[in-house]
C-alpha cells in the first residue's frame, strides 16, 4: 500500500511533465491538425537552453543557489518560445495549404535540424545539472511515503501553469479566437480575427511551456543527452491523444494518466517494459476510443 | 411490393434527434420523392439507408434483407466477438451474420447505389476511372490478377472499361471520357456521379439533392435521364429542393420536418397538406 | 528543354527501361568497393520506398513505422539461418511471411482510424517491436547487440560476398519490385487504392470494401519490406534492434513523400536524396543530419508535392491552394 501510494506520487510527478509538453502537441494540433513532431526538439532545446543559462547566472551570482532558477526559467521560456514561433514562420506557415503530407515532413525536417544541433553544440555525451540547487529536503506525509521538495515544487509549478493555460483559453478573448481557429480557419477569418497571429500566439505558449518542462525535467532527472526529445516526445504525444487530442484538459488528463501507469508498470512488471506499456495502451484507446478520453466525437459531414 | 421498407427508424447524435420515428416504404418501379426544409433529416436517412450511419432506433428492410438496425447494446461490446464467424457452426454464424451490422459496400453489393449531395468523386482521377468505380464490386481481380494478368483478369479489365464507357454514354460524357473528373463543369460532375452510381448496377438508386446547381435546361435533361433511369427498371429515391423536379417526376412524396415524417402522397395530396404548407411557410417567416 | 523533349518522348517506352537497366548494370563496374556498397544501400532502400510507397503513395495510409517490418523480416532470416541452419535463400520466403502476418495482424484493429491517428500508431507499433528486440524477447533476439555469426548467402556454389554480388542481387529485386508494383498500380486493386485515397467515404458507398483493400495495401507493403530485411541480412551477417530505430521509418517515409507520393520514379528521386546524398556527403559527419533536416524542409516549400510527383498528386496538391 505504502509502495502503491509511493509510486503513485511518482507517477503524477512524472506525468505533470508528460502534461506540460502535451499541451504544445495538443495546442497545435489543434488550430494545425498538424503532429508538431519538432515539439520534442523544442523540449530538449529547453533543457540545454536552461542549463547553459543556470552555469552563466550561477557564474554572474557567484553561486546564488536556487534564486538563479526563476531567471533562468524565464530565459527559457522565452527563447524557446521564440524559436516555436520562428518554426512556425519558416517551416509551417508555407505549407498551411499544401496538403497533410508536407507539413509533416516539414516538421519532421525541423525534429532532425534541433537535434543534429544540440548534438553538435553540445556533444552526445550525457549532459549533468550543477547539483545542489534545491535541497534534497523530503518531506514524510504518511507513514512511509515520502515527497521530495523537488517532486512539491514540480508539482506546483506545473498545476499553476496548467491552471493559468486552462484560464487564458477559456476566460479571454485570445482563447477565443484560438478555440474559434481550432474549429474553422475560414470562418474565424471572416469573423475577424487574424489567424496568423493567433497561430504564431499557440507556437509562442506551446514551445514555451514545453521549454520550460525541458529544463524542469532535466533538473529533476539531473542528467540528459540530445536523444531526450525524441522519446520524451512521443510519450508526451500519447498523453495527448489519450485525453483527447486538441483539448487541453485532456492533454493533462493524458499526462497524468500515462504517468501513473508507466511507473506503476516499471514497479509491479518491468522496468525495461514500461515503454511497450505505454504504446500498447496509445494502441488500445486508439482501437476502442480514438478520440481519447476527453475528446468529444466529431461526425463526419457527409 | 416494397423494395424498400423504413421502419421506425430513428437517429440521435447526442441530444439531437436527427430522424425521429420515420416509416415509409419506397416501392418497385417508382420514383419517390423526400422532401422537407433544411435539418428535416433527409440526408442523415440516406446515410442510413447506406450503412455510413447506424441507426439508433427501427430498421431497415432492402429485398428481404434487413441492412440496418441497432447495434446491439454498444458496437464496441459486439467488436470483440467478430471471431464467432469463424466458428465452424451454421447457427452461430448465421445469429452472427443477424447481429453484425452492414458495411456500406455490403449495401452497394446487395443493390443500392447512391449520389452525394456534395459532389464526391474521385477529383484526381479520370471520368472513366471514376465510373469504373461502380463495376469493382461486379469484378473480382485480386493480388493475383494484377502481379501474373491471367486471361481471366485480362477478360474482366475490358469487362470494367466496357461496361463504365456504356455508362459514359448513356449519362452524354462520352468526350470527357480521359479528363480529370474534377476539371468537368458542375453539371457534368453532378452527371458523372450518377453514372458511377449506375455502374454498379443497382437496383435502388439513391440521388441527394441531383439538381442542386443545375440551370433551367440542365435541370429539364436531368429530369429526362431519371425518368430514363427508371424506365430501365431501377427504382429511384431522391432528395430535392427544386420543387419543379419533385413534382414533376416524382410519383410519390414523404415529406419531413424536424425528423419527423409529416405527410405522404402524391404530389396534388402533399401541396394541399396543410402540415406541409405549414413546415415550409414556417422556414420561409423564419 | 523544349526542343528535346519531344524528342525524347518519341523512344518507345521498353527502350528507356531497356537503357535504364543496362546503365544499372554498368554503373558499379568502374567504382571501388565503397561507392559499390553505397549503390547497394540505394538499390535496398528504393525497394523499400517502393513497398512503403504502396501503403502512403497508393492506399493514401500514413505508416510510419515501416521500419519494424523491415526488421522482422531481417531477424527472420537471421533466426532460421542461426537456429535451424537454413540456408539464407531459403529463409527469405519465411521473412516475407513473417513480415507480411505481422503486418495482417497490426493493421487489422487500426484500420478504421484516418490520418493523424493511423500515423501515431504505426509509430507506437514501430517502437514497441524494436524495445520487444531490445529486451530480447522469448530469449532468442539477442537484446541490444541484436545477433551476428550468419551465414553468407550461396547462389547456386557462388557464396555471395563481394559488395558487386550483393549489388547484382538488390538491384534483381529491385527490377522485380518495379515489374510487380507497376502491375499493381494499374490493376483493379490498384484502382481501388487510389479511390480509398481520393475519397474513402464515396470509395466505400461505390462497393468497396475498403477494410479489405487497405488491409492488402498493408500486407503486401510490410511483406516485401521483410523481403528487403533479408536482403539486408544476406550482406551484413549482424541484425540488431537498431534496424527498427524511429528514424529508419522517418527515412523510409520521406524517401516517399519527397520524391513524390505515388510516383515510382519518384521513389527513385526520393532514395537519392535520402540515402545517396547523404553517403556521399558523409564528410558533414554529425551536421549531416542538419543539413538533411534543412533540406527537408526547403524541399517541401519549393515543392510540396515533392521533386517527381505522379500526375494525379500534383494536381491534388496544386488545387487546394
Amino acid at each position: 500500500m505504502q509502495q502503491l501510494l509511493q509510486q503513485l506520487i511518482n507517477g503524477i510527478t512524472i506525468g505533470a511533465f508528460y502534461a506540460l509538453v502535451a499541451l504544445g502537441y495538443t495546442m497545435v494540433y489543434g488550430v494545425l491538425k498538424l503532429i508538431n513532431f519538432a515539439h520534442g526538439g523544442l523540449f530538449m532545446w529547453g533543457a540545454y537552453v536552461g542549463l547553459t543559462g543556470l552555469n552563466v547566472l550561477l557564474v554572474l551570482l557567484a553561486g546564488g543557489g536556487a534564486v538563479a532558477i526563476f531567471p533562468t526559467a524565464v530565459i527559457v521560456m522565452v527563447t524557446i518560445a521564440m524559436v516555436g514561433v520562428l518554426v512556425e514562420r519558416v517551416a509551417y506557415r508555407p505549407l498551411r495549404s499544401a496538403g497533410r503530407l508536407a507539413p509533416i515532413i516539414s516538421a519532421l525536417g525541423v525534429a532532425f535540424i534541433l537535434e543534429s544541433l544540440a548534438r553538435n553544440v553540445y556533444g552526445a555525451s550525457y549532459k549533468t545539472y550543477p547539483t545542489g540547487l534545491i535541497p534534497v529536503g523530503r518531506v514524510e506525509i504518511l507513514q512511509g511515503v515520502r515527497v521530495s521538495l523537488m517532486q512539491a515544487i514540480v508539482l506546483i509549478v506545473s498545476f499553476l501553469l496548467m491552471a493559468a493555460l486552462y484560464l487564458f483559453v477559456y476566460r479571454t478573448r485570445i482563447g477565443t479566437a484560438m478555440r474559434a481557429v481550432a474549429l474553422d480557419h475560414e470562418v474565424s477569418r471572416l469573423m475577424g480575427i487574424d489567424v496568423d497571429r493567433i497561430i504564431a500566439t499557440v507556437f509562442l505558449i506551446g514551445p514555451g511551456l514545453g521549454g520550460l518542462a525541458g529544463m524542469i525535467v532535466a533538473l529533476y532527472y539531473g542528467s540528459f543527452d540530445f536523444t531526450l526529445g525524441w522519446i520524451f516526445g512521443l510519450k508526451a504525444f500519447i498523453s495527448a491523444i489519450l485525453g483527447g487530442i486538441g483539448n487541453i484538459p485532456g492533454a493533462m488528463l493524458g499526462g497524468m494518466i500515462l504517468g501513473i501507469i508507466e511507473t506503476l508498470g516499471a514497479g509491479y512488471v518491468s522496468p525495461q517494459w514500461k515503454d511497450v506499456i505505454a504504446y500498447v495502451i496509445l494502441i488500445l484507446i486508439l482501437i476502442f476510443r480514438p478520440t481519447g478520453l476527453l475528446g468529444e466525437r466529431v461526425a463526419e459531414k457527409l | 411490393m416494397a423494395l424498400l421498407a423504413i421502419r421506425n427508424l430513428t437517429k440521435r447524435f447526442g441530444g439531437l434527434t436527427a430522424v425521429d420515428y420515420v416509416s415509409f416504404s419506397v416501392n418497385e418501379g417508382e420514383i419517390l420523392g423526400l422532401i422537407g426544409p433544411n435539418g428535416a433529416g433527409k440526408t442523415t436517412i440516406f446515410n442510413l439507408i447506406t450503412g455510413i450511419y447506424t441507426p439508433t432506433e427501427g430498421e431497415i428492410y432492402f429485398n428481404g434483407h434487413r441492412i440496418a438496425h441497432p447495434p446491439l447494446g454498444s458496437r464496441r461490446l459486439v467488436t470483440p466477438i467478430w471471431w464467432l464467424q469463424w466458428l465452424p457452426v451454421r447457427s452461430v454464424r448465421e445469429r452472427w451474420n443477424d447481429l453484425r451490422i452492414l458495411r456500406p459496400h455490403e449495401i452497394t453489393e446487395l443493390g443500392i447505389a447512391r449520389t452525394f449531395q456534395t459532389i464526391r468523386l474521385f477529383k484526381n482521377m479520370t471520368v472513366l476511372e471514376n465510373v469504373m468505380a461502380g463495376v469493382h464490386h461486379r469484378t473480382r481481380a485480386g493480388v493475383w490478377g494484377a502481379l501474373f494478368r491471367p486471361p481471366a483478369q485480362r477478360e474482366e479489365e475490358r469487362f470494367t472499361v466496357a461496361e463504365a464507357e456504356q455508362y459514359i454514354r448513356f449519362m452524354g460524357l462520352s468526350e470527357y471520357r480521359d479528363e480529370l473528373a474534377k476539371n468537368l463543369p458542375y453539371g457534368h460532375q453532378r452527371r458523372l456521379e450518377i453514372a458511377r452510381a449506375l455502374a454498379a448496377r443497382p437496383r435502388l438508386l439513391i440521388l441527394d439533392e441531383p439538381a442542386a446547381g443545375l440551370n433551367e435546361q440542365e435541370t429539364m435533361e436531368l429530369m429526362d435521364l431519371i425518368r430514363q433511369i427508371r424506365d430501365s427498371g431501377i427504382t429511384i429515391l431522391l432528395i430535392e429542393h427544386d420543387m419543379k423536379v419533385v413534382m414533376g417526376i416524382c410519383e410519390r412524396i414523404v415529406v419531413l420536418d424536424y425528423g419527423k415524417k409529416i405527410a405522404e402522397g402524391t404530389p396534388e395530396e402533399v401541396q394541399r397538406d396543410p402540415r406541409v404548407i405549414q413546415a415550409y411557410l414556417g422556414e420561409e417567416e423564419a | 528543354m523544349t526542343t528535346w523533349r519531344p524528342r525524347l518522348q518519341k523512344i518507345p517506352p521498353l527502350w528507356w527501361q531497356a537503357g535504364l537497366l543496362v546503365l544499372a548494370i554498368l554503373l558499379p563496374l568502374p567504382l571501388n568497393d565503397y561507392y559499390r556498397a553505397v549503390l547497394w544501400r540505394t538499390g535496398l532502400y528504393a525497394i523499400l520506398g517502393l513497398s512503403l510507397n504502396i501503403i502512403v503513395g497508393y492506399a493514401g495510409l500514413f505508416q510510419l513505422g515501416h521500419a519494424a517490418f523491415y526488421a522482422l523480416g531481417a531477424y527472420t532470416s537471421a533466426l532460421l539461418n542461426l537456429h535451424f541452419d537454413i540456408p539464407l535463400i531459403l529463409t527469405w520466403p519465411a521473412s516475407i511471411l513473417v513480415a507480411a502476418l505481422f503486418g495482417y495482424l497490426i493493421s487489422r484493429p487500426i484500420l478504421h482510424l484516418r490520418g493523424d491517428y493511423l500515423c501515431i500508431v504505426t509509430i507506437a507499433f514501430g517502437e514497441v517491436v524494436r524495445l520487444a528486440l531490445v529486451n530480447n524477447i522469448f530469449g532468442i533476439t539477442g537484446g541490444a547487440n541484436g545477433l551476428s555469426g550468419i551465414d553468407r548467402p550461396v547462389l547456386f556454389g557462388l557464396v555471395l560476398r563481394s559488395p558487386i554480388h550483393h549489388y547484382y542481387l538488390v538491384l534483381f529485386f529491385l527490377v522485380l519490385t518495379l515489374f510487380a508494383v507497376r502491375r499493381l498500380e494499374n490493376s483493379r486493386l490498384g484502382r481501388a487504392w487510389m479511390y480509398v485515397r481520393e475519397d474513402e467515404t464515396a470509395a466505400e458507398a461505390m462497393g468497396v470494401n475498403t477494410t479489405r483493400v487497405k488491409l492488402l495495401a498493408f500486407v503486401l507493403g510490410s511483406g516485401w519490406a521483410g523481403m528487403a530485411g533479408a536482403l539486408y541480412v544476406a550482406r551484413v551477417p549482424v541484425v540488431s534492434p537498431d534496424l527498427a530505430r524511429f528514424i529508419e521509418s522517418v527515412i523510409m517515409f520521406c524517401i516517399v513523400v519527397l520524391g513524390g507520393t505515388g510516383s515510382i520514379p519518384g521513389v527513385f528521386v526520393g532514395t537519392l536524396g535520402m540515402i545517396t546524398l547523404p553517403e556521399i556527403f558523409r564528410f558533414l559527419k554529425t551536421w549531416r543530419d542538419a543539413w538533411m533536416g534543412v533540406a527537408m524542409v526547403a524541399m517541401m516549400i519549393a515543392r510540396p508535392e515533392g521533386l517527381w510527383p505522379s500526375r494525379r498528386i500534383r494536381m491534388e496538391i496544386r488545387e487546394e491552394e
